[in-house]
């Protein structure tokens, strides 16, 4: 359903789809790529350093879906890729990208099912991030979920929502989680939303939208609230999320999946 | 422009405004959205500037982080918390313009969300921004699907047959438009997962989108409302993150006259400034506008000064602001296209 909604407004927005490959041009005046047929194509490529290290998006649409972003080996320095206004960037396949500079993103990206490689200095999701399927990271990248906007994890069931998976690091920076929910869970549910080598950093907030709604709060390592009947414990140290029965007998079942969950760091 | 003297009849594509009466206190008036008969599918972008009538004015006696309290007043427990929303306006002092809901209250209390709709709270209290004991503020009932809508076939004067026009409204959490339309067979508003919206708040500052298939016939519908009087102030924390906001304006404003407080960063490019963006429903675009060091506008991929283009009454505006910001920086106060 999110699909539908993203899709609907993009076609009503007046947004396309285009075959090809995309090569970013250094014009030197705005660093702004505002064409909005080059954040619609099947590959952007960025090859060339920008006058200024920053990228723009400024298509004046909300959604700008590129299969493939690709940020070439030889560039020389870090890099911003960022929004005149409204602007989001959906990447559906592959962002890949090298060892040799770091990528902030300051704009709200959509990952959906994308694999991530290359990386292994820092790549920051600074400015928001949504989750759909699932999203693998190559074990080198050095990820960092910021505190200016929401990181949105999409469940649609235990065996369909988004997921972070495999980072190097993974680090929450003071990250406000959002657990968006477009399908009813059942009790006893868990699901891996995050993995990495290291799993670090913390979470300012966990939120629960779509289905079900309420905030979860902190205590002993977890995050916890009921809502829809069920209890909610979130654990940013592991990245599991688990969805219990009621307070009385859930509690037995937490303290019996956590002693069995091997924990990862 | 006075506000005694304003009376305006513009055309957003769908936004007419006028004032019907006023007395020392509250001026009120009307905003009449209009939505041409469609031959393509169609988008708009709309605000909703004109609130209800206040239920309560006065000063607290305390103030905490989440809390003002009121001594002598005598409400009803629980009575702003219920299906209706309530909100607060503050209408003097350092939060001149802001708009908390009540998510709670006593006989003599309220408990406020501090939220403003974003990431981060802004306590009551902050030092420097805090709301005080001689400030003054409102209490007044917002909308819900139901109240602003309809709630029946009869009564919505939107499509609801057929392909139903849909209303897509910002969800700050997930930073998408989630849609909704009203479902004839159930008799309520849905959203596209089938949860019931006839009573979901629709926000003070909300953005409305709406959308109607090709060969819809023309519809309308009227906003009865207080004129506002103070300023809003709207919450934008920074970080390139859009903040989708659309109160204040119920009359046009030429950007020239567009002013946004000193926490407003001037640049050199769309990238380096912050940016207002305004729904362009001809293109199907938005058009964003960022200020030069100089303190004229220019249009992002134009060229030229754009002082002299006007803000539509009712327009739905976005904000973006480049670098991070928290309590008080990180409101903006909109200016009102006349003086209160």
């Amino acid at each position: 359903m999110k699909t539908f909604v993203l899709f609907a407004f993009a076609v009503l927005a007046g947004a396309s789809a285009r075959a090809g490959t995309t090569n970013w041009v250094n014009t030197g005046a705005d660093s702004s790529w505002s064409d909005s047929k080059n954040w619609s194509s099947d590959t952007a490529v960025i090859s060339t350093q920008p006058t200024d290290s920053v990228i723009g998006v400024d298509t004046g649409t909300l959604t700008n879906i590129v299969t493939a972003l690709t940020f070439a080996s030889g560039l020389t320095g870090d890099l911003e890729i960022t929004n005149a206004g409204v602007e989001q960037l959906t990447i559906t396949s592959s962002l890949t990208g090298s060892s040799n500079y770091a990528v902030n993103f300051s704009l709200f990206v959509n990952l959906t099912g994308t694999t991530i490689t290359g990386f292994a200095n820092d790549l920051n999701f600074d400015s928001g991030l949504s989750l759909s399927g699932t999203v693998t990271a190559n074990s080198a990248a050095i990820i960092t979920l910021g505190s200016t906007s929401n990181t949105v994890v999409n469940i649609q069931s235990s065996a369909s929502h988004g997921s972070l998976i495999g980072a190097g690091t993974l680090a929450f920076n003071n990250t406000d989680l959002v657990l968006n929910l477009s399908g009813a869970l059942t009790a006893g549910t868990s699901m891996q939303l995050f993995s990495a080598n290291s799993l670090s950093g913390s979470l300012d907030s966990v939120t629960l939208a779509g289905l079900y709604s309420g905030s979860l709060t902190y205590g002993n390592g977890l995050w916890t609230g009921t809502s829809g009947g069920l209890t909610w414990n979130f654990n940013a140290g592991t990245g599991m999320l688990y969805v219990v029965p009621e307070p009385s007998s859930g509690a037995l079942f937490m303290t019996a999946a956590l002693f069995l969950r091997r924990r990862r760091y | 422009m006075k506000l005694p003297q304003f009376i305006l009849l513009c055309l957003l594509a769908s936004a007419s405004h006028r004032v019907f009466a006023t007395n020392p206190t509250t001026t009120v008036g009307f905003m009449s959205y209009t939505f041409a008969a469609t031959t393509t599918a169609t988008m708009s972008c709309i605000s909703v500037p004109l609130k209800s009538a206040a239920v309560f004015s006065g000063s607290p006696t305390a103030v905490g982080d989440s809390t003002i309290t009121v001594d002598i007043a005598s409400w009803t427990a629980g009575g702003f918390a219920g299906t209706t929303p309530y909100y607060v306006i503050v209408k003097s002092g350092a939060e001149t313009g802001r708009i908390l809901r009540i998510t709670a209250n006593t006989t003599t209390q309220l408990t406020v969300d501090t939220t403003d709709d974003s990431p981060q709270t802004t306590s009551l209290t902050t030092s420097g921004f805090a709301l005080s004991t001689s400030d003054t503020f409102e209490i007044f009932p917002g909308y819900t699907f139901s109240s602003f809508f309809g709630s029946s076939t009869a009564t919505i004067p939107l499509t609801v047959t057929g392909t139903p026009d849909t209303v897509f409204l910002w969800h700050w959490q997930t930073n998408q438009f989630e849609q909704y339309s009203f479902n004839t067979s159930a008799g309520s508003w849905q959203k596209f997962d089938g949860t019931n919206a006839t009573n979901l708040p629709l926000p003070p500052n909300a953005t409305l989108a709406i959308s109607r298939a090709a060969g819809h016939v023309a519809a309308q519908f009227i906003v009865l409302g207080v004129i506002p009087t103070v300023a809003p102030l709207v919450k934008t924390t920074g970080g390139s993150i859009p903040r989708y906001y659309s109160s204040g304006l119920p009359a046009d404003l030429p950007l020239s006259q567009l002013s946004l407080g000193s926490n407003w960063k001037q640049g050199t490019s769309a990238f380096n400034s912050d940016t207002v963006s305004i729904y362009n429903a001809s293109t199907s675009t938005w058009n964003t506008y960022y200020k030069l060091s100089t303190g004229s506008w220019q249009l992002v991929g134009g060229s030229g000064v754009q002082d002299s283009t006007v803000i539509p009454a009712g327009s739905a505006l976005v904000f973006t602001k480049r670098t991070k910001a928290t309590g008080s920086a990180s409101f903006l106060p909109v200016s009102l296209p006349y003086t209160p």
